[in-house]
């Protein structure tokens, strides 16, 4: 089983938006940064994330300048420190299908890691041959 | 790709309905249907497609076709391509699957979610 950090393939300092900010803002950080997953603050805290797919649905069937992100996020996200193995990251995902984990440290979000991160990292070669993996 | 995709030799037509590829995914446990079309692949459709539609766009399912509902981005791999590269190219273009083809048939999938399990070691 591989032993290569999350950190080594989440993606790094991630934007975020806060709960009361309405979708419409929402869409247009996702598109300035290309992303489609947004870690949601309340002040300093983390308190869900924001699906793009989800966005696209609550855009279809309410005013995205009227409703706001804390009303359209999954709550609870799954976290993981910088240094959970990138396995227990990825098993976790799996078993409660998760779309995406927020890596935080210190209580900051320090990055994302999701199902397009985890193809980058098998595009780099077999799971035991990540770097930092430590043969059993 | 043979070694980790998830065999499923299940597919629709375009000018099927929408019902009945519901039906095929229940009956068959998979939530992605590649599209042929005269034995070429020409998209596929998932359950989150379905839903979609049917909840929020008001589609009828009996009437609605798959083609209504499918993403006509679909990439074919052979059994013998690498994980590497099909995760690769799936990476770059944001593919939710990769269909894994055998002269001419469709004889697997592989998508995001295998990738995690591949990680996990599962």
């Amino acid at each position: 089983m591989s032993c290569a950090e999350v950190y080594r393939y989440m993606t790094p300092s991630p934007q975020t938006i806060q709960r009361d900010a309405v979708l419409a803002d929402a869409r247009a950080s996702m598109q300035r940064y290309g992303v489609r997953h947004l870690p949601v603050l309340d002040g300093p805290d983390l308190v869900g994330i924001l699906y793009e797919r989800e966005l696209a649905v609550a855009e279809r069937i309410a005013d995205p300048s009227k409703v706001v992100v804390g009303d359209v996020m999954s709550p609870d996200p799954f976290l993981a420190l910088p240094s959970t193995p990138l396995a227990e990251v990825a098993a976790e995902m799996v078993r409660c299908r998760f779309g995406a984990a927020v890596i935080v440290d210190r209580g900051n979000v320090v990055g994302v890691f999701t199902a397009v991160d985890a193809l980058r990292a098998l595009a780099e070669g077999p799971p035991s041959q990540l770097p930092g993996v430590v043969p059993p | 790709m043979s070694d980790v995709m998830t065999e499923q030799p299940v597919t629709v037509g375009r000018e099927q309905s929408l019902s009945t590829a519901h039906e095929m995914m229940r009956e068959h446990h998979c939530r992605h249907l590649p599209v042929l079309e005269r034995g070429d692949l020409v998209g596929v459709v998932t359950q989150r497609d379905l839903y979609f539609l049917e909840t929020i766009a008001g589609a009828d399912l009996d009437a609605d076709k798959v083609d209504d509902a499918m993403s006509t981005d679909a990439y074919a791999v052979s059994p013998d391509a690498t994980l590497e590269e099909v995760a690769k190219e799936m990476a770059a273009h944001k593919y939710g699957c990769a269909v894994v083809m055998e002269r001419g048939r469709v004889i697997g999938i592989f998508t995001a979610t295998d990738a995690l399990r591949v990680l996990a070691g599962t």
